[in-house]
C-alpha cells in the first residue's frame, strides 16, 4: 500500500474515532434540541387533555382514548429520553434540569391519566385534563422561553 | 344506464381510494403547523398525478399493457431496472407503511398494540391478493374509503372562518414561528404522498387487469379528472380539520389518533366511527394496491405471467412475490419501527424516485408504434414537461431538506 493511501486511511481513520466521541453541543445547538423536546411533550400532553375533555362529553371511544393517552405517554418519553441523553453547555445546565424536570412532571400526569382510563375511573378525567392543560401552558411558556440564549 | 353506473362507481372508488396514510399523516401534520399555507401543493400534486395517471391509464387502454411492461421493452433493461429499482424500493417503503397504517387503525378500534395485529392484518393482505376478485377488492374498500367524507363534514361543523382559511391557501407564506426550509420539506413531502408512484402502477396495470380498450379511455379519463380532484379535496378537508382545531393550540400531530380528534371534536361518536372505517379501508385498499403493485412491477419487468384475471397457478411467480412481499413488510414491522416515522420516509423517499417513475410514462405515451393515433396532445405533453421540471427539482430537494431539517422538526 502507498504511503499516500496510509495517510489517507489514518486521517479517516482518526475522523471517524473523534467523530464517534461523545461531545458537548453548543448552546444554539442544544436549545433547538431541548425546543423540539419541549414543543414535542407539549403537543404530546394537549392531545391526552383534549381526549380527555371529549371522553368527559362522551363523544369518544374509551378504546380510542385510552391509544391516544397511550400515545401520548409515548411521546413524552422519547422527548424525555431524546433530551436526557444531551449534554447541555455550561450555560444552560439551569435550564436542562428545567426542561428534563418538566417533561418528567407531564410524563407522570399522562401515565396517571392512563392509570384512570384504563382502570375506567371517568370521575378524575376533569381534573386531570385541568392539569394537563396547566402543564402544557408550563411547557409552552418553557418553549418561548428557550427562543433565547440564558440572561 | 349500465355505462353510468360504470362511470360513477369508478369516480367513487377513485375518491375513497386516493388517500392513503401518507396522505393522512401528512395532510394532518402539516394542517396542525402550517394551516391550509400548502393546499397549493395538494392542488399541484393532483393535477399531477391527474396527468400521469391518465397517460398511464390511457396506454394500458390502447396497448392492452401495462405502462411499465412497455418501459423496458422501449427503453431498454437498463432504463427499466433503474426504473424497477427506484419505484420498487418506495412502493415496497409504502407497503410497509399501509400495512402498520391498518395496525394503528385497527388499534384505536382495539386498543391491542399494532405490533400484535402487524401479522393478523398482513395475512388478510395476503389473503385479499391471493383470494378477492380484482374489481370486489377495488370496488368495496374503495366505497367504505370515501367514509373519510367525514372529515369534510367535520371541517365544515367545526365552523372555521373560511375566509381566513381560503386565504391562507392562496397565499404562499408560513407561520411566523416556522422555518423557510421546514415549510419547502413539507411541501415536497405532502407533493410526494400526492404522486407516490405506485399511484400509476396500480392504475395502469389495473386497466390491464379490466380489460379496457380504446372505448374504455372516456371513463378512464372521467375517474381521473372527477375522482382524483375530489380524492384532494379529502385531503384538504383532513389538513383543514387539524387546522381548526391543533392549530390554536400550537400543538403538532404525529398519531394516527391524533388525526380522528377533530372529527371527535366536531361530530362525536357517530363520526369518529365513521373515520375509523375510512381509516381502516383506506389504509387496507392502499395495502393491497401497492402490494399488487410491487408484484406488478417484478413481474412486468421479468416478463411473467400476472395479475389477478388468471389463476394463482398460471400466475405462480406473481403470487410468490405477493407472499414474499408480505413477509418482508411483516418482518419489518415486527421490528416495531414506527409505522409513521416509516410513513414519513416514504413519502419523501416517494419524491426522490418521481423522475424515474413519471419519465418512462411520458416517453411511451409519446410512441406512435404503441399509441398510434391516441399519442399524447399537446397539452398533455406541455404538462407532462412542466411536471417533470416539477418533479426533478422536488426529488433533488428531497434528500438535502430532510437531512437540514431532521425530518421537519
Amino acid at each position: 500500500m502507498s504511503r499516500r493511501r496510509l495517510v489517507v486511511l489514518a486521517v479517516v481513520g482518526l475522523q471517524t474515532v473523534v467523530g464517534c466521541a461523545p461531545g458537548t453541543p453548543d448552546g444554539d445547538s442544544w436549545r433547538i434540541d431541548a425546543q423540539r423536546a419541549v414543543s414535542d411533550a407539549s403537543s404530546a400532553v394537549q392531545s391526552a387533555e383534549l381526549a380527555l375533555n371529549q371522553s368527559s362529553e362522551d363523544r369518544v371511544f374509551d378504546r380510542y382514548l385510552q391509544t391516544v393517552v397511550l400515545d401520548s405517554e409515548k411521546a413524552l418519553g422519547a422527548a424525555g429520553d431524546h433530551i436526557a441523553a444531551r449534554q447541555p453547555p455550561r450555560s444552560e445546565r439551569e435550564r436542562y434540569d428545567a426542561v428534563t424536570g418538566q417533561i418528567d412532571a407531564a410524563a407522570d400526569l399522562v401515565s396517571a391519566a392512563r392509570i384512570a382510563v384504563v382502570d375506567g375511573e371517568t370521575y378524575r378525567y376533569d381534573g386531570l385534563a385541568k392539569s394537563l392543560a396547566d402543564a402544557a401552558e408550563a411547557l409552552q411558556s418553557l418553549e418561548t422561553d428557550l427562543e433565547h440564549p440564558p440572561e | 344506464m349500465k355505462k353510468v353506473f360504470a362511470v360513477a362507481l369508478g369516480i367513487l372508488t377513485a375518491i375513497g381510494g386516493f388517500v392513503d396514510i401518507g396522505d393522512l399523516v401528512t395532510n394532518a401534520q402539516v394542517g396542525a403547523r402550517f394551516g391550509l399555507s400548502l393546499g397549493w401543493v395538494v392542488i399541484l400534486g393532483v393535477l399531477g398525478i391527474c396527468v400521469f395517471a391518465e397517460m398511464s391509464g390511457r396506454v394500458a387502454a390502447v396497448s392492452g399493457r401495462a405502462t411499465f411492461d412497455i418501459v423496458r421493452e422501449r427503453l431498454g433493461p437498463r432504463m427499466g431496472m433503474a426504473n424497477l429499482l427506484a419505484s420498487m424500493a418506495v412502493t415496497l417503503l409504502t407497503f410497509v407503511a399501509e400495512i402498520g397504517g391498518v395496525a394503528l387503525a385497527l388499534q384505536l378500534v382495539t386498543s391491542v398494540s399494532y405490533v400484535l395485529l402487524v401479522p393478523f392484518v398482513a395475512f388478510i393482505v395476503w389473503l385479499i391478493l391471493w383470494r378477492a376478485r380484482f374489481s370486489v377488492m377495488e370496488n368495496v374498500l374503495g366505497l367504505f374509503g370515501l367514509s373519510l367524507i367525514v372529515f369534510a363534514v367535520a371541517l365544515w361543523q367545526l365552523g372555521p372562518d373560511w375566509g381566513e382559511l381560503l386565504h391562507r391557501m392562496a397565499v404562499v407564506d408560513k407561520p411566523g414561528d416556522e422555518q423557510w426550509r421546514t415549510w419547502a420539506y413539507y411541501a415536497v413531502a405532502l407533493f410526494g404522498a400526492a404522486m407516490t408512484p405506485y399511484e400509476v402502477f396500480f392504475f395502469s396495470s389495473g386497466g390491464v387487469e379490466e380489460r379496457w380498450t380504446a372505448k374504455d379511455i372516456t371513463t378512464m379519463r372521467a375517474n381521473v379528472f372527477i375522482g382524483f380532484p375530489l380524492g384532494g379535496v379529502l385531503s384538504l378537508a383532513i389538513a383543514g380539520s387539524t387546522a381548526v382545531v391543533f392549530g390554536p393550540l400550537d400543538a403538532g400531530v404525529d398519531t394516527l389518533g391524533q388525526v380522528g380528534l377533530p372529527v371527535a371534536v366536531a361530530l362525536g361518536k357517530i363520526g369518529l366511527a365513521i373515520a375509523l372505517v375510512g381509516f381502516v379501508a383506506a389504509t387496507l385498499g392502499a395495502a393491497c394496491e401497492t402490494g399488487l403493485s410491487v408484484g406488478y412491477s417484478i413481474s412486468q419487468y421479468h416478463g411473467w405471467q400476472w395479475g389477478k384475471y388468471v389463476r394463482p397457478d398460471v400466475a405462480a411467480r406473481f403470487h410468490l412475490v405477493l407472499a414474499l412481499v408480505t413477509i418482508v413488510a411483516t418482518c419489518v414491522l415486527l421490528t416495531t419501527v414506527d409505522p409513521i416515522l416509516v410513513t414519513e420516509a416514504s413519502v419523501v423517499f416517494s419524491a426522490v424516485a418521481l423522475p424515474l417513475t413519471y419519465l418512462p410514462i411520458l416517453i411511451v405515451a409519446n410512441d406512435e408504434d404503441y399509441m398510434g393515433g391516441h399519442v399524447n396532445g399537446r397539452l398533455a405533453n406541455t404538462l407532462g414537461t412542466v411536471y417533470l421540471g416539477v418533479i426533478v427539482a422536488a426529488a433533488a430537494a428531497a434528500i438535502p431538506l430532510m437531512v437540514v431539517t431532521r425530518m421537519g422538526s
